[in-house]
């Protein structure tokens, strides 16, 4: 990680985690070395024309063409204050008082 | 060495009316309580009385004739599979309180083909580790040497089969996740073909990687539950269209019917002990007849940075989810959303599991992107290539792990010396292909595994093999403990 530490703390705000500052020098230290061993990757293919693999199977892997309708019922994990007898969910906060 | 029945065994004796499944029920309930307080391989226990009414129903149907194929065979799930009984944590305090609206297609079927699923097993965080070590629930410990680690992250599934604790379990494999706990505690474990098992209702870690796979004392349980849970599941999409494999009626592999070919690059860098007790189980094979040749993989070299980057990207990815909205946290204030967001993922998960996620948002960032995620692709691509072609022409055999199993807090402190202990796994994981990691040998009394990787949809093969090389070991139904 060429930049160490500022792109460690960038991808801390892109990884939407807190961290407290002792916790960010250790982590600084871990991801910095992590990284510089896994850019090894690039050596790998490097001046080769090679396409990325994203799914093992390309040649099969796609949207399913049926999709199953198995409905979990909501009465079996909301209480019945939740719902309004018509099959619909009440949203506290939205309640007309 | 102690040995126990086998599924394969428990139904024939329930069968045969020699072993009531009650009573057998009772011995595991026992076997657990002797046990858990020092390995900790279960998060969550079913209650012994809900246990045995199960196992009184599968002696009624037993009785009845009217048996399925896993009548009242006890069976461990690992606890990031959803269960609508039971609390699924995947370890980690963000999912503490959350029992999951509906049941993987896995435990839907294990529970339509008779089997009690006794409890919940404890893992790394996420499935994130290799050791076990990164559960918010405390470490699983080696039933063979309790001062050692079960493996990871299956852990728990293996740390439970190996004292007696089940008598099947579940596990999941996303860079080796099944095959080292199997190794370490001398139990079988296989990494379906990618899409072979449904991977509905597994929370996921690396979803173009992990499959969930069959754990097991013998090769031919390990078989049997495939059987059950394998074939297409239209819930999910990454599924082959195939129809359940038929694996538990196989007969053992004979001198040949395939080759097994050793690719230098996966056992060069093993101890010593671990490669010795694998030529030795080469050279056993060699002298029963069958061709064990040595072959090169120069691919498989870059395949443990590549299969890093691609797990944590995807990690990153899919843990976004966890915001503290969906899976709401009481410990942290509600104000502003961003720092709530924050605030909750920090409190929720564990160290190893944000610095993944950290990693993983940085190899997908601009300016980094090309640089990690998609030079790792390419290479995923140059290894599935490379192994297919390979795995084509034999049966692709090396070491499970390169270390004998280490101690607890040996190989956590330094992140690149734990990742090293999959660099054997991770290869099937990125290629797709099957792999079965099963009991070679012991040194200094801890168990040493070995793997065998087949072309795509070669199960059959992988069991057949597995059959001969147990016949050879006599390592079926080992256990840890006194007999």
């Amino acid at each position: 990680m060429e930049d160490g530490c500022r792109a460690v703390r960038r991808a801390v705000e892109l990884a939407r985690i807190a961290f407290t500052s002792e916790e960010l020098e250790r982590l600084c230290k871990e991801a910095s070395r992590i990284a510089e061993y896994l850019a090894s990757v690039g050596e790998a293919v490097k001046g080769l024309d090679v396409e990325p693999l994203y799914h093992v199977w390309e040649e099969e892997g796609g949207l399913r063409d049926r999709i199953e309708d198995r409905r979990v019922p909501l009465e079996s994990f909301l209480p019945p204050e939740r719902l309004d007898g018509e099959g619909r969910v009440k949203v506290p906060w939205r309640e007309v008082k | 060495m102690r040995k126990l029945k086998t599924a394969y065994e428990l139904v024939e004796a329930y069968r045969n009316g020699s072993l009531d499944p009650v009573e057998h029920a009772w011995r595991v309930i026992e076997e657990i309580g002797r046990w858990e307080g020092r390995v900790n391989a279960y998060i969550t226990l079913e209650a012994p009385e809900a246990i045995i009414i199960q196992a009184e129903e599968a002696r009624e149907r037993y009785r009845r004739g009217e048996h399925r194929p896993l009548e009242g065979v006890l069976v461990a799930v690992k606890d990031n599979i959803s269960t609508s009984f039971m609390p699924t944590t995947a370890a980690s305090r963000m999912l503490e309180k959350y029992i999951p609206p509906f049941n993987a297609t896995v435990v839907e079927r294990l529970v339509r083909a008779g089997a009690i699923v006794v409890g919940k097993t404890n893992m790394d965080e996420f499935a994130m580790g290799s050791t076990s070590e990164f559960s918010a629930f405390g470490p699983v410990r080696n039933p063979w040497d309790l001062e050692r680690v079960p493996g990871g992250s299956s852990g728990g599934s293996a740390a439970c089969l190996a004292y007696g604790g089940c008598d099947l379990s579940l596990g999941s494999d996303t860079g080796g996740s099944i095959r080292l706990p199997a190794a370490y505690t001398a139990t079988v474990g296989i990494k379906p073909t990618y899409g072979l098992v449904s991977r509905y209702g597994l929370i996921p870690y690396g979803n173009s990687l992990e499959q969930i796979g069959p754990m097991a004392r013998s090769v031919k349980d390990a078989a049997l539950l495939l059987e059950v849970i394998g074939g297409w599941d239209p819930r999910d999409s990454t599924s082959l269209r195939i129809d359940p494999p038929k694996l538990s009626n196989l007969e053992p592999l004979e001198p040949g019917e395939a080759s097994l070919c050793v690719p230098r690059e996966m056992v060069e860098g093993s101890e010593e002990p671990v490669a010795k007790v694998f030529w030795n189980l080469m050279g056993k094979l060699e002298s029963e007849g069958f061709e064990v040749l040595e072959a090169s993989l120069p691919e498989v070299s870059k395949a443990l940075p590549a299969y890093y980057i691609i797990a944590l990207a995807e990690a990153a990815s899919n843990l976004a989810r966890y915001d503290g909205g969906l899976y709401p946290r009481e410990d942290v204030e509600a104000g502003d959303y961003w720092r709530h967001v924050a605030e909750a993922r920090a409190r929720g998960f564990g160290w190893e599991v944000k610095k993944r996620i950290v990693l993983g948002s940085y190899a997908l960032s601009e300016g980094y992107r090309d640089e990690y995620y998609i030079a790792a692709t390419k290479v995923r691509r140059l290894v599935r290539d490379a192994v297919l072609r390979l795995a084509r022409k034999c049966i692709i055999a090396s070491p499970a792990a390169p270390i004998l199993p280490p101690r607890l807090g040996e190989r956590i402190t330094d992140p690149l010396l734990l990742y090293a202990m999959d660099v054997y796994t991770v290869v099937a994981n990125l290629a797709g292909v099957p792999a079965l990691a099963m009991p070679a040998g012991f040194s200094q009394g801890l168990p040493v595994g070995v793997q065998f990787m087949a072309y795509r949809l070669g199960e059959d093969l992988l069991v057949r093999l597995g059959l001969t090389v147990e016949e050879m070991t006599g390592l079926r139904g080992v256990a840890a403990g006194e007999g």
